[in-house]
């Protein structure tokens, strides 16, 4: 079952009511059929240099300020990708030529699905993390801060993602299937975590989660 | 030339194992390109050929799997120069060894194909054609096609490949555990495509150990009588210390491999993780065992992306609706270009229980070939079902058969000769079955041997193209009973003699039985029964009418075909037939509406219908109550889905003053809006939403769809003359080009307003780029065109 509150939020509604409830009910039956989870991640030898705002992933340089911050303390970590399948993209676009009020009850409960998926996909970098007595940081994608977009290149070709989990990018850097992550999870000897101000960094000006002061 | 195809069959053949495993080995960086090497570390690249021919492989692909032109250009790289290089590697390392053969080999695009992706599928062809050229020119013997994940994609492949070289094809796909495919086809949609599309080998490589290949071997040699190609990994991948690797080992490998083998794979080799000691010793374990033969399979199969129907089981049901013939809304659908009407229609003959779907759109006024090919590809990005394309026309046969993902039953040829130069041709290039009709020369017989020879002629003059009679299903031609006594018996019996004597499956459009009499469905669900027993495999018939559906559920029960009738209890054990005649709604329109009751709202409008005018039930209940859910939702008292089921009741009443205007526009037409999400970006949710909600107050809105190049906003501007323009960005790659639209339509069209709206937009950014008005929500756009089609009548 997953987290009605953040499905709520994420469709815009302060409060739920049998309307909703029941209307979320019925999406995330459908949303969990029409899905087929696929996950992969990949070990990686992470560098950060907090001067020049740089980071190295697996021998690959990316210049990231707010990653390099994110990253900070850690010596290695894991690229990870996880998406839904394709069968999401259909059914999202078959309720807006049928139901359209559903539509914003059945991406939000995607959504809300998708991070179920890749919390639990990431459970195995969390044992791999509690046995090297590593910490973990959240994941941080491409699109965060100035993480550009233009890197999921270098994790798709990293994780080979179109042929491992079916993901495909656009020329915009889109990826398809829509209900898709991807991100660097970084480790770190130190408990400390997020040492960023997410939030406030964050491109998406208009997200329900925007927490002005956190 | 090389004798890899006259050794087929005779003797189990040997692919090599893989290449990226064994170049990062030799310091391939993650991420680097493989291919990069044959020309920066060609002899690192010579010396794995060379290793695997010492192993004995018979056949050796070129590492050219990811020199595609999108890949090359991602790694500027000529594709043609590295495909010549790498073929001319592993012919140096043929000529070398003194025997083998090369294979070009073709890995996916790593792009997803239009309508879910961005990748046009005529822009895949000429990539995999690209490819395929250089290959062949650099004197590859043959071309593998592997690690395919989407049977479109697979389509797209075959034809490029085909259509430029002579060579033998082998196309291999990845499954996972369960047998399908990351975009969803499984064993069975797999060997109907390829087998339609002509390849000269199937099978699957990666993904899976030989382990877990052995099982879906075994299931896919029952359904193809294509030769099999297995290439499996080294085992599934495995973690340790967060890397990955493959453990099973060449004893193990090769031990499999024979199982492999002798469950009839006729080509083996290698994947991920395998290595030339793998390869050495199933070359070792297999080479002297026998070629199992192929098995002859006659199964009538169609598919679409990820599922099939195979005719001959259960009755099959092919929705009609998609079709403009005597329909007045379908036809202004088709004029007014509204693809959500059509798609909704196929949408609910899916929910209604169809197993394929009939798509034609033939009108005279409109170009039917465009139409047919939009209506195919959106439908088949909403819909698993397969597709029945039916039209007269062969251009628009031919094109919507090149695009169509999957295998399609095709609607139809007759026993005339120039529709069967037209259509098997077509048939035998693209894959499909069928549909023949018993027309002649001279028209329909009226007798029941005028009808089995028409079909007999069919099917031989099909054979003489290639076409088995499994690719075939015969349409007796159901006629109207009422200008002919016994015309119904007549299509009965030659329906089981056509069935019965020339052993291919029957198909009848069953409503023309009762046409011409009143309270059809009687006659045409009695016929449709009549048709099942006498041995019917597929009706194309309406879904959505209950007493057809009724008679197919019954009949399925009562014929074996309805395992403890569950599929009739499901259907009928809820919904008591309800007798009562249903009482007009005591809600007002108005209360309907706020409540978001699309069926009371459609029952309302059609009461005050009687008495109001169009205008004036507008005016009078549907804008209030829209305004009064509006305020609501801008008071956050109901949210968006609520907002939206008023409008889709607003919309149910709007439909049925639509249709008491009889056909005239109801729109108040007060300001034209033309809508797009702008180039690079797909996500169209909010405009879709946006856009129903200005319908709703009776805005005339062009909705120009995603990906739109500003040139066409404003082209489309200009034509329409629209007074404002909404656009919609998702994400900051694509807020460039919101911006470069803006740009554009103030040199051209200086006087249209610009409204725009997407999660990565702020009012600051909107001003920056020069819109007019940020919409924050759905509401607020709504609120924005409605203040400014008012400055302008005042």
């Amino acid at each position: 079952m997953l987290d009605r509150n953040e499905i709520l939020r994420y469709m815009g509604a302060t409060t739920g009511g049998d309307i909703l409830g029941d209307m979320i009910d019925r999406a995330e039956k459908e949303v969990i059929a029409a899905s087929r989870p696929k996950h992969v991640f990949k070990h990686i030898d992470i560098a950060v240099n907090i001067e020049k705002g740089k980071v190295n992933l697996a021998g690959t340089d990316i210049r990231s300020r707010d990653l390099a911050a994110h990253l900070n303390g850690c010596n290695e970590g894991f690229l990870f990708a996880c998406t839904l399948g394709v069968g999401v993209d259909s059914l999202v676009k078959r309720y807006g030529l049928t139901e359209i009020y559903m539509l914003p009850v059945v991406q939000a409960t995607a959504a809300a699905y998708t991070e179920f998926c890749a919390d639990s996909a990431q459970k195995e970098i969390e044992t791999y993390a509690s046995r090297q007595s590593l910490y973990m940081r959240p994941r941080y994608s491409p699109g965060y801060g100035d993480f550009q977009l233009s890197c999921q290149k270098f994790i798709f070709d990293a994780l080979q993602i179109p042929k491992n989990i079916g993901i495909s990018l656009t020329d915009s850097f889109l990826m398809v299937p829509f209900k898709s992550v991807t991100a660097v999870i970084g480790l770190s000897s130190d408990p400390t975590q997020c040492h960023i101000n997410k939030c406030m960094s964050c491109t998406a000006k208009n997200c329900p989660f925007r927490k002005e002061n956190s | 030339m090389n004798d890899i195809m006259t050794r087929l069959g005779h003797e189990p053949l040997f692919f090599d194992g893989a290449m990226g495993t064994i170049l990062q080995e030799k310091g391939l960086a993650p991420g680097e390109a493989p291919e990069l090497w044959n020309l920066l570390r060609p002899e690192d690249v010579l010396a794995v050929h060379r290793a695997y021919l010492d192993a004995g492989a018979d056949v050796i692909s070129a590492n050219t799997f990811g020199a595609n032109p999108f890949k090359c250009r991602e790694n500027d790289m000529e594709p043609e120069a590295v495909i010549t290089a790498g073929v001319k590697l592993a012919r140096q390392a043929v000529e070398m060894a003194g025997h083998g053969a090369v294979a070009l080999d073709i890995g996916p695009s790593g792009k997803l194909l239009f309508p879910m992706g961005d990748l046009k599928f005529e822009d895949a062809v000429n990539a995999f054609a690209q490819m395929s050229r250089a290959g062949a020119a650099a004197g590859a013997d043959c071309v593998l096609i592997e690690t395919m994940n989407d049977l479109y994609e697979v389509k797209a492949a075959l034809l490029g490949v085909k259509e430029t070289t002579s060579l033998p094809v082998f196309v291999t796909v990845t499954f996972d555990e369960d047998g399908k495919l990351l975009t969803g086809g499984d064993l069975k949609a797999m060997a109907a495509v390829l087998e339609g599309l002509d390849a000269d080998a199937i099978g699957m490589n990666c993904g899976l150990g030989p382990k877990q290949m052995l099982r879906l071997i075994r299931e896919l040699r029952a359904l193809t009588s294509l030769p099999l190609v297995v290439n499996p990994n080294a085992g599934l991948p495995k973690e340790r210390n967060g890397r990955t690797y493959y453990d099973v080992g060449p004893e193990e490998f090769s031990a499999y491999m024979k199982e492999i083998v002798l469950a009839g794979a006729w080509i083996v080799g290698g994947c991920c993780g395998t290595t030339p000691e793998h390869i050495r010793q199933t070359v070792q374990l297999c080479k002297d065992l026998p070629c199992q033969p192929l098995p002859v399979i006659s199964s009538t199969v169609v598919t679409s992306g990820s599922r099939a129907v195979e005719f001959g089981l259960k009755p099959v049901i092919i929705g009609e609706r998609i079709n403009p013939t005597g329909k007045s809304r379908f036809k202004q659908a088709l004029r007014e270009d509204d693809l959500p009407y059509i798609l909704g229609e196929g949408i609910a003959q899916q929910d209604a229980g169809a197993h394929i779907l009939d798509v034609n759109v033939g009108l005279p006024e409109i170009e039917e070939r465009a139409v047919m090919c939009r209506v195919v590809s959106e439908l088949q990005s909403l819909s698993p079902l397969p597709l029945q394309i039916d039209t007269s026309d062969p251009e628009t046969m031919a094109s919507a058969m090149r695009i169509y993902n999957g295998k399609p039953l095709v609607n139809s040829v007759t026993a005339k000769q120039s529709s069967m130069r037209a259509i098997f041709p077509l048939v035998k290039k693209y894959g499909g079955v069928v549909i023949g009709l018993t027309i002649t020369e001279d028209g329909i017989p009226e007798t029941v041997q005028g009808r089995v020879d028409a079909a007999k002629l069919i099917i031989d003059t099909a054979a003489e193209y290639g076409i088995g009679r499994q690719d075939i299903i015969i349409d007796p031609l159901t006629m109207a009973v009422s200008a002919g006594q016994d015309a119904a018996i007549v299509t009965l019996t030659a329906l089981s003699r056509i069935r019965g004597e020339l052993g291919v499956y029957t198909s009848l459009g069953v409503s023309n039985v009762s046409f011409g009499l009143p309270q059809r469905e009687n006659v045409t669900s009695a016929f449709f029964l009549m048709a099942l027993q006498a041995g019917l495999n597929a009706a194309i018939m309406n879904p959505l009418s209950p007493a057809m559906m009724r008679a197919y559920r019954s009949f399925c029960a009562l014929s074996g075909h309805d395992e403890g009738c569950m599929a009739y209890i499901e259907a009928y054990a809820q919904a008591e037939p309800s007798t009562a005649v249903v009482s007009h709604s005591e809600l007002s329109l108005r209360e309907t509406i706020e409540k978001g009751l699309k069926d009371k709202a459609g029952r309302a409008a059609e009461e005050l219908a009687k008495t109001l005018t169009g205008l004036e039930i507008i005016d009078r209940e549907i804008i209030p109550a829209l305004d009064a859910v509006g305020q609501r939702f801008e008071a956050k008292t109901l949210f968006l889905p609520q907002l939206l089921m008023s409008a889709d009741a607003a919309k149910a009443a709007f439909e049925v003053i639509k249709s008491h205007m009889d056909g005239q526009a109801s729109e108040q037409s007060k300001l034209t809006i033309v809508i797009a999400t702008v180039k690079g970006d797909v996500h169209d949710i909010g405009k879709n939403i946006v856009k129903v909600l200005l319908e709703n107050y009776g805005f005339n809105v062009i909705d120009l769809g995603k990906d739109v190049a500003p040139e066409k906003v404003v082209e489309a501007v200009k034509e329409k003359d629209a007074g404002l323009v909404g656009l919609s960005a998702l994400m900051t790659t694509t807020v460039a080009n919101m911006k470069e639209t803006i740009e554009l339509l103030h040199r051209e069209t200086p006087g249209v307003r610009i409204m725009v709206g997407g999660a990565v937009l702020t009012r600051e950014y909107a001003d920056m780029i020069g819109a007019d008005f940020y919409g924050a929500d759905a509401m607020a756009s709504v609120r924005y065109a409605m203040e400014l089609a008012e400055s302008q009548s005042e």
